[in-house]
């Protein structure tokens, strides 16, 4: 199928992972602090993604047009950018693309689960993520940014969310898929809040025998709790560190 | 063709390292199902102030406390939604998170520009959640607190605050979503004049019993509750008192004289002469001649609290003029927005504080 | 601004809400939770090839494939192309207005949920099922009726309900449908090149919402599907090679038209997920032995998933897990309240085509492996239908033909 051996015998990946080892993974919060509310950076192995968000702030005196919100919950607005110099491919994406407005409804809808609605009442939360480097993965990148970033602007939130791919390969599945194994196998994302073992966002677009499937999920909830705790132990060692510097 | 991505994954944590080390030997998919299976590690907190909660994480399975903001619950278990530290006051349970949006309190004192006039009403945007507001009832107009209010003020509004007019007020009440009500009912509060404006996380600046501090070199500062600070130049208080001790007459020959600069004892806490001196003076757009002495003075302050933020350290007026003597050292002004100097500021202040324990 | 209009069905929140969480839960129109209502495949035109109408309850949908020649993309020379128009117009539903909102993330709803209504006020008022519910849930809950799950609301979730925001739910629709057949390949586009780099065919499927009652996806996956398999294209013939060739197209009378060459019936079917209690709940009411009792649960009523209750009254310190109620084939009604959806797409052979389920309520992976199970089943059923239909209309038209092929002769002889 392709001139590169995606899982060898040995159990090895194309960048010599094993099946269950994440990219590395790498993030930091308050990367803006004079542009947006709450920043965060976030890379995955060479997936590197930037998510700033503005809020939570009135409604009204925002300018970004119809904002009818209802009334006792918040309006999240999810913007994507995607420079041309995020791919090998120089390609512009624009931003009436329906494919990254899929992925931004589908980010703003999972962010809108995770978040403690009744406490936001009339305001507006602007989710903006830009895509500095696609390397596979790019859902969970920037879902994982998105909840660093909300938890650095303070906005509460039931719990985090984190989400992971996972490709199958034969019978084998691989977490925290890349470009390469993205290209050629089939991969499904996968999403939880908090701990548990109940999915929020699942995504697939490629065929897979339906059972297989299980696999994939189990596989990708241990993916997604991996992430949560890598978030969380940096998140708590910036609290520290900011703690220290309290009166 | 797309490039071969190798990344060699470097086990930041050891969580991950386990993850896969113990996968290794064994067959694998049983492996990733036990994962799952795995009882995930209770984490249980004991109800210490100042400890670290992420959002998520139970804080008690006592149903005893109540709960306050940063938490939510179910059925007897109390939850974090914030990064923040826990506090309980009393038998109040809350998480302050770590950095966020202003939320008003009753009482704060805190510096706000107007965005907007409507009804009867400024609205003055605080870098909260929601714009702040404030009644034409809540400003003190010119001629007197017992002043009637007439349909002719509603129409001036904008000759006593205008769009991008800043100033200094206390939150009076706030409603159930978080917007708050304002009012300069004080000589205190006011327009904000002869100064510079500067912002920084509201997380930084410490709650205290004032908020407006005479600083050493001639300058003042209000250190806004939502992080808007201003710092301006001392009105000379000190000026007046000498005055009101050798004629009273005399000061006010002197105010008349000076008609063209502000004059009247704004900074003054007298009830008893409100009505005197509250004429349409304090909301001139005029400012004072300020010397190139004091202009350098507020410079070097503002260097400071951007420093103080920059090493995101809590700002109270000891600290403020701490980094201000330490910045002396660091030559010019201009000299201080070079980053390694804000860092080192930062680093002095906070080891100048440990000496001294 | 959002539309409000009386011809919409007014969610009855109580009456939907008491059924729903009723012990078993109920539908409004008493159809079991997992049961699609019954489908309705015709073809709209006795002559022409590729004019379906699916009927799904009262949602109505028609789909249109037509053909034509172009130039196939430079970057795939061999393949022909295939585009599936969805638009979504007034015509189905009041609730939907024409032209597409630019600023997709930040829609406005077009259908305004009902005003929230708190579950305590419900159970006050209500008798029978409900309090009865109430009652084991207190039971379960040790006597903790102090929780917060009287601060549950109905409809605010309705977000996620298809109907729920007019340009979401076009850009999700049209990238359902398309994942589902375009991308799952299952029309065959190397079959539709004619002159490798020149010409190929362009095939294009039309979806048209005729009246709008729910599940808007799975009716015009069917439809399209069906049209596809429906559809006949006229046979071309290349004449002579290199630069002399000539393309000859013959038409119905000269030779039999070709069908599309489909490769697989991938069809779609959407769950909605429903619950009586609370966010928090959802997201922290989890126990570490649910997964393990859900597994048990399974194997004893794979086709009932009636009473979760049942599986909750096992001693635990942390609180427990909420239950969701998941159903098939939404009505208009059920989709306004729906709490979060998910859109499966199978075909016959058991494969997975695509799965979409975004935010919404959180459930147990368990249950969604049961979805795509029931879902699994239903594809079976529907993709009978389709066959049944398909082969009935060849029937039909042979004997048209055969006829025709009759009449032409006696005319022959009778002159």
């Amino acid at each position: 199928m392709s001139r590169f051996e995606l899982f060898s015998p040995e159990g090895l990946r194309v960048d010599g992972r094993r099946y269950n080892e994440l990219r590395a993974f790498d993030c930091s919060i308050n990367t803006h602090p004079h542009s947006s509310d709450g920043s965060a950076y976030i890379s995955q192995g060479n997936t590197k993604v930037l998510c700033l968000i503005r809020g939570p702030s009135d409604t009204l005196t925002t300018t970004s047009g119809a904002t009818a919100s209802s009334a006792d919950e918040p309006t999240i607005s999810v913007s994507i950018i995607q420079p041309p110099y995020a791919t090998t491919e120089r390609k512009s994406t624009s931003r009436t693309d329906r494919r990254m407005a899929e992925l931004s409804i589908i980010i703003k809808r999972a962010l809108q689960q995770c978040i403690v609605k009744k406490n936001y009442s009339r305001t507006l939360i602007e989710v903006s993520i830009t895509i500095l480097q696609l390397d596979g993965s790019l859902l969970p990148a920037c879902i994982n940014a998105a909840t660093l970033a909300l938890i650095d602007a303070g906005i509460s939130m039931y719990d985090y969310i984190s989400a992971c791919n996972v490709a199958l390969y034969d019978t084998f599945p691989l977490v925290d898929s890349n470009s390469l194994e993205e290209n050629d196998l089939s991969f499904l994302t996968i999403g939880i809040i908090g701990n548990g073992d109940k999915i929020n966002l699942l995504l697939m677009e490629d065929k897979v025998p339906l059972d297989k499937l299980q696999k994939l999920i189990d596989l990708g909830i241990t993916g997604c709790h991996n992430i949560r705790q890598l978030m969380d132990n940096v998140v708590r060692e910036i609290g520290i560190d900011l703690l220290s510097k309290k009166l | 063709m797309s490039i071969i991505s190798i990344t060699t994954p470097v086990s930041k944590n050891s969580e991950i390292e386990n993850f896969s080390k113990d996968d290794e030997d064994e067959s694998m998919y049983d492996d990733a199902i036990d994962g799952v299976l795995k009882k995930p590690e209770k984490k249980y907190i004991g109800i210490d102030n100042r400890s670290i909660v992420t959002p998520g994480e139970l804080i008690t399975e006592d149903a005893t406390w109540m709960r306050g903001h940063g938490t939510y619950y179910l059925d007897e278990h109390t939850y974090s939604s914030v990064a923040g530290m826990i506090s309980k006051v009393n038998k109040l349970l809350s998480v302050t998170p770590f950095k966020g949006r202003y939320r008003p309190e009753t009482g704060d004192h805190i510096v706000g520009r107007v965005i907007g006039i409507s009804n009867k009403r400024w609205k003055v945007e605080l870098g909260a959640e929601h714009a702040g507001v404030l009644m034409l009832g809540a400003v003190n107009l010119p001629g007197g607190v017992l002043r009637r209010k007439s349909d002719n003020d509603e129409l001036q509004m904008r000759a006593i605050l205008k769009e991008g007019d800043l100033l200094n007020c206390e939150v009076q009440s706030t409603f159930s979503d978080g917007s708050a009500s304002l009012h300069t009912r004080s000589l205190k509060y006011g327009k904000l004049r002869n100064g510079m404006f500067l912002k920084v996380n509201s997380s930084l600046i410490v709650r205290t019993k004032n908020h407006m501090h005479d600083l050493p070199g001639g300058v003042s500062i209000i250190l806004g509750v939502n992080g808007y600070c201003w710092i301006f130049k001392t009105k000379n208080n000190v000026e007046n008192k000498i005055n009101a001790a050798t004629g009273k007459a005399e000061s006010e020959m002197k105010a008349a004289s000076s008609s063209k600069g502000y004059s009247v004892g704004m900074g003054s806490l007298s009830i008893t002469r409100l009505e005197e001196e509250s004429s349409w003076e304090i909301y001139s757009d005029k400012n004072d001649i300020i010397s190139a002495n004091i202009k350098e003075t507020i410079s070097r302050y503002r260097s400071c609290l951007v420093a103080l933020s920059f090493c995101e350290i809590a700002i109270d007026v000891k600290r403020l003029v701490k980094a201000y003597e330490i910045s002396l050292g660091y030559g010019d002004v201009n000299s201080l927005v070079s980053e390694d100097i804000k860092k080192s500021i930062g680093e002095d202040l906070i080891n100048s504080e440990k000496m001294r324990g | 601004m959002p539309h409000i209009d009386n011809t919409l069905p007014i969610p009855n929140i109580i009456t939907l809400h008491s059924l729903l969480s009723g012990n078993p839960p109920l539908r409004p129109s008493l159809r079991q939770l997992t049961e699609p209502r019954p489908l309705e495949i015709s073809i709209a035109s006795s002559t022409e090839y590729g004019h379906i109408e699916v009927k799904l309850g009262e949602t109505y949908v028609s789909c249109k494939v037509s053909a034509q020649i172009t130039s196939p993309y430079e970057d795939r020379p061999f393949e022909g192309t295939f585009a599936i128009g969805t638009e979504i117009t007034p015509m189905c539903s009041p609730a939907f207005t024409s032209g597409v909102n630019a600023d997709f993330s930040t829609a406005a709803p077009a259908i305004v949920p009902a005003t929230a209504i708190s579950v305590n006020n419900i159970d006050s008022n209500k008798e029978g099922q409900t309090s009865a519910t109430a009652a084991t849930n207190n039971i379960n809950n040790n006597n903790n009726n102090n929780n917060n799950d009287n601060a549950v609301t109905m409809g605010g979730g309705a977000v996620m309900g298809l109907a729920a925001d007019q340009a979401a739910t076009e850009i999700l629709l049209s990238r359902l449908i398309e994942k589902a057949v375009r991308r799952s390949n299952a029309l065959d586009l190397e079959s539709l090149c004619i002159i490798a780099g020149q010409k190929c065919w362009a095939v294009r499927a039309d979806v048209r919402f005729l009246n709008y009652d729910g599940n808007l996806v799975d009716a015009a996956s069917v439809a399209v599907i069906t049209a596809l398999l429906h559809y006949r294209k006229p046979d071309v013939e290349v004449i002579g090679s290199g630069e002399g060739s000539e393309l000859v197209m013959y038409d119905e009378k000269q030779r039999e038209m070709v069908p599309l060459s489909v490769l697989h019936i991938p069809i779609c079917v959407t769950f909605q997920f429903f619950s009586t209690e609370s966010v928090e709940r959802n997201i922290k009411g989890e126990n570490a032995n649910s997964l393990v009792n859900n597994k048990n649960y399974i194997k004893e009523n794979s086709d009932n998933d009636d009473d979760d209750l049942e599986r909750m009254d096992i001693d635990n310190d942390a609180p427990r897990g909420s239950n969701e109620i998941i159903i098939v084939d939404a009505t208009a009604e059920e989709e306004l309240l729906s709490q979060g959806s998910m859109t499966v797409t199978l075909n016959s052979n058991k494969e997975l085509c695509q799965i979409s389920k975004s935010g919404g309520l959180n459930v147990d992976s368990v249950r969604i492996l049961e979805c795509c199970q029931i879902a699994s089943d239903i594809v079976n059923k529907w993709t009978k239908e389709i066959k049944k239909v398909l082969a009935a209309d060849i029937e039909k038209r042979r004997d048209l033909r055969a006829e025709r092929v009759l009449s032409v002769v006696n005319d022959r002889s009778t002159e």
